[in-house]
């Protein structure tokens, strides 16, 4: 799990307990970074060996854990209703190859905030952006704020630029890689050219939250982050209060825009001991009035139709998952690695996409 | 040159020392002001709010405890074993000592990432899991190529005729080591001590995936694990209140050691 | 028999915990074992070494490390050597500032790194502030943006943290030296070069061997620093054999190779660290 700074988890932990006394669940947390709890848990799975039950899992584990068979399969417990409820595209990311293996609890995806007392109309291409950048930039303030440190955050933010110009990464269902497409190579100038002009020189360097200070500060114009954002924001002792309006990831004149998927759901262990009782649990977490009760107490968005505030309803038309294949943690890598050497000019960007291309390729093969 | 000296030693006290004032300054101020531009030095509305937390609703007097429990007993079995190998090891031959060195080290060459997935196997296998020795002997054992090495160098610079007045005395050979050995070693002892103390005590990667209850972490995973109000964020405010409020014990502790070297080296030195 | 017998609870004690995994790594290094064939255990002979020897990842991350380690270890020798002789004169507040200086070594490295990376931040960390502050530099630098700067502190956060190590260990040999050899000396008429070359450097060799043994070890296996810091960033520009073992392996899953990697980095330094041992007994046999 994650760390339970406000004892949320706890609560719901317990009042599952109440109600079934024969049951324990017992809530293990982790370390705020997701990585190292994604290494938690392969470390107990790969011992072949149940150390946990139930899994608390990020869209991009699913293919991985599912491929390697260490997830139980959900499909047919999951009532009608309930998939009736399901964000779709949370649903289809808690899938592998057609089966469920994990179910959806809170939905989110990628956002640009934008200062609404400054940018009078809601920005829509990325001219726009760096428009508004530029003419409201000064000393203090920088245009545009994203996440550019060699991690998972940097993928989702280039995927969100890249779909915006109509390109895309890698196709699960067919194995192509469209990297070295020219797509790929405008998004690259795009988010390359953002550095020391409307983007601090440091920007390569943030990861969500090192953003997330500068613009809630009032020190920027814009900033791509996640839909956590949103309600920090519009905190009492928020700087930018009643100031901050929101669109999905702008795109280029003539294309449509694209919000990366993210979210958390609940998946079982195929080495449980108990998945009568582990079952339960999951149904009851992913309970309507349990994810409500979230929602209000950590600003998650749960990933039911029913209970999405409506001024995300615009994002989450526009998320859309990252590639569901076992190797998507290489994959990542790969890409990772050769966005990062060409935004610090260790290579061109027409270099790093085309070996980026290379090494996918071999990766997941044609 | 003295002066010289004492002046090189007082500028890097002080670098040693700076982050750790940092992280005490940035530990009293509140979440707001920690990411606030520009930086301020003196925190301008100080708070305790972040120690509240770490000893109001963690269990953070239970983190240590596990910590010096696990620290204490790892640093005295890795020092039992290897004082009682390096003793033989220094003195036996040069050629059979370098062999069983090489050994020793080429062991230590592997990094600890590779030691994690099989030892929480057979942890799990003996039902070591959330248990203290489950922590304690690895983190002896991985001590122990370096403990060795560095009480065989140690143990080598005891003049030989000692062991032999004491056989004379009639005494066996593990009372020589117990009785005239180890007391001469003292000083090598106890640094060797605090080195695999402090590694233990600060370890993460195992203790993390060995311990995971309330009741059993590590200080180390305990402020790993610790958060804001979301999961997002990064308490950086409460990670450094976590780190001083984890290192100051050990810096108390050690200097109460230190002092106990010198007073027992003086009293040595007198007889 | 009874001679032996002093080794035995130190060998089960290294056997039971160190020898299984790392000759499990070494078996699994000529193995097949992976999320891509479905965890099958196949043979594979030398195939993982073949493509090791192509994989320019590994040799990239290999000069990272390499140039990391020469780099880091040989400041962090020579300001612990330094320390440890200034501080081995003090007669008074030795015991003060010996803690005082063990203060880096006592903080975790998995907490402090998240913190370090605070201090480098290049708008809210202190060490921009402080440098502005104090005129060195106009405007912030983003330390961990670029491949050098990430490298430079790295290599500085590292220093800082093991230079005790060092200093603690030499200094335990420094203060193994009989007095009276000096004193011999003295009465020679030699100076304090002659002193240190004579005496003090032949009997600290041995603790000398133990510090840079070990801190070329650490250094080689350095993790969580750079993972935390720059996650090997920029464009890989840090990413050091550690990470890339721990990536091919937690993350991809791919146990045989990276076991591949692992072994082929200890089979690299075993043989530097080994010649240089070689060496070193040679020439100072009487302390080995």
């Amino acid at each position: 799990m994650e760390p339970d700074g406000s004892g949320t988890w706890s609560d719901v932990i317990q009042r599952f307990n109440d109600l079934h006394p024969d049951a324990r669940i017992r809530m293990v947390e982790g370390p705020p970074a997701t990585n190292t709890r994604e290494d938690m848990y392969s470390t107990a799975f790969l011992s072949q060996s149940g150390g946990y039950d139930v899994v608390f899992c990020d869209v991009v584990w699913v293919p991985k854990f599912a491929a390697a068979g260490w997830l139980l399969d959900l499909s047919d417990r999951l009532p009608a209703a309930d998939r009736q409820d399901f964000l779709d595209e949370d649903l289809k990311a808690g899938s592998y190859r057609g089966r469920l293996y994990r179910v959806p609890a809170f939905t989110d995806a990628g956002v640009l905030y934008y200062r609404k007392d400054l940018v009078a109309d809601s920005p829509a291409t990325f001219d726009d952006l760096k428009k508004f950048s530029e003419r409201f930039k000064d000393e203090k303030r920088w245009g545009f704020l994203w996440q550019g440190k060699q991690y998972e955050g940097l993928v989702t933010n280039f995927l969100e630029v890249l779909w915006g110009y109509g390109g895309d990464w890698i196709d699960a269902e067919t194995k192509e890689v469209f990297l070295d497409r020219p797509e790929a190579l405008l998004a690259l100038q795009f988010v390359k050219s953002t550095i020391g002009t409307i983007s601090p020189p440091g920007v390569t360097t943030y990861s969500e939250e090192e953003s997330r200070n500068l613009f809630q500060d009032g020190r920027a114009v814009f900033l791509r982050n996640w839909l956590y954002v949103w309600a920090l924001t519009a905190r009492e002792d928020s700087p930018v209060k009643g100031r901050v309006g929101l669109v999905p990831m702008v795109h280029a004149p003539g294309k449509t825009n694209r919000a990366t998927l993210g979210g958390w759901g609940f998946a079982i262990s195929r080495f449980t001991s108990n998945p009568e009782t582990a079952w339960k649990f999951v149904e009851f977490i992913t309970r309507p009035d349990q994810l409500q009760y979230i929602h209000e107490r950590l600003g998650r968005v749960p990933a039911r139709k029913s209970l999405v505030p409506p001024e995300f309803e615009p994002i989450l038309r526009a998320a859309r998952p990252r590639p569901a294949i076992p190797e998507y943690a290489q994959a990542s890598d790969i890409l990772q690695r050769w966005l990062s050497a060409a935004l610090s000019d260790r290579v061109s960007p027409e270099f790093a996409l085309r070996e980026a291309a290379r090494e996918t390729r071999l990766l997941v093969g044609p | 040159m003295r002066y010289f000296a004492r002046f090189f030693v007082v500028i890097l006290s002080v670098i040693a020392v700076a982050p750790l004032v940092w992280h005490g300054i940035s530990s009293v101020k509140p979440a707001a002001e920690v990411t606030r531009i520009p930086v301020t030095l003196v925190p301008a509305h100080p708070t305790l709010s972040n120690y509240a937390e770490l000893f109001g609703r963690r269990a953070f007097f239970s983190y240590c405890l596990n910590s010096a429990v696990i620290a204490a007993l790892a640093s005295i079995i890795c020092l039992a074993c290897s004082s009682l190998a390096s003793y033989r090891l220094a003195r036996v031959t040069a050629q059979v000592r370098s062999l069983i060195s090489s050994a020793l080290l080429v062991v230590a060459f592997f990094p600890p990432i590779v030691f994690l997935l099989p030892l929480y196997e057979i942890i799990r296998a003996v039902r070591l899991v959330n248990h203290p020795w489950g922590l304690i002997i690895p983190y002896a054992a991985l001590n122990l190529p370096m403990a060795t090495l560095l009480l065989t160098g140690y143990f080598q610079q005891i003049p030989e005729e000692l062991e032999e007045a004491a056989a004379m005395d009639g005494l066996t050979p593990f009372q020589t080591y117990s009785r005239i050995i180890l007391p001469l070693a003292a000083p090598a002892l106890v640094t060797t001590g605090i080195l695999v103390f402090i590694f233990s005590w600060n370890e993460f990667m195992f203790a993390l995936t060995f311990m995971n209850l309330e009741s059993t972490k590590t200080v180390t995973v305990g402020i790993a694990t610790l958060s804001g109000a979301f999961a997002e964020q990064v308490p950086w405010g409460l990670l450094a209140a976590g780190v001083v409020a984890s290192s100051v014990p050990l810096i108390v502790f050690v200097l109460f050691l230190q002092r106990r070297i010198v007073a027992g080296l003086t009293a040595g030195a007198r007889n | 028999m009874k001679r032996y017998a002093w080794f035995i609870p130190a060998l089960v004690l290294v056997t039971a915990v160190l020898v299984y995994p790392a000759l499990r790594t070494l078996a699994l290094s000529f193995f097949h074992l992976s999320l891509g064939n479905g965890f099958r255990l196949e043979f594979g002979g030398l195939d993982n070494f073949v493509r090791l020897v192509g994989d320019s990842r590994f040799r990239a991350s290999l000069v990272v490390t390499g140039f990391f380690t020469i780099v880091s270890v040989t400041i962090e020798f020579i300001l612990g050597l330094l320390l440890a002789l200034a501080v081995n004169g003090f007669v008074r507040y030795q015991g003060v500032v010996r803690t005082t200086l063990l203060v880096p070594w006592t903080l975790p490295t998995a907490i402090i790194a998240v913190l370090w990376g605070w201090i480098f931040n290049d708008q809210y960390g202190v060490l921009n502030e402080l440098l502005i502050r104090s005129g060195v530099l106009h405007s912030p630098i983003a330390w961990l943006a670029g491949p050098n700067t990430a490298m430079a502190a790295i290599i500085l956060a590292d220093v800082w943290k093991t230079v005790p190590f060092v200093f603690i260990i030499l200094l335990a040999g420094l203060q193994r030296i009989p007095q009276d050899l000096y004193e011999a000396l003295e009465m020679d008429g030699a100076g304090a070069w002659a002193k240190f070359r004579y005496v003090t450097w032949p009997y600290l060799m041995p603790f000398v061997f133990v510090s840079l043994t070990f801190r070329i070890i650490q250094a080689f296996s350095i993790f969580d620093l750079v993972y935390v810091m720059t996650g090997g960033g920029p464009g890989g520009a840090t990413e050091t054999v550690s990470v890339y073992a721990y990536q091919t392996l937690m993350r991809y899953l791919d146990l045989g190779y990276g076991s591949t990697i692992v072994v082929a980095t200890v089979l690299l330094l075993a043989t530097v660290a080994l010649g240089l041992y070689a060496l070193l007994v040679r020439r100072y046999e009487r302390l080995f």
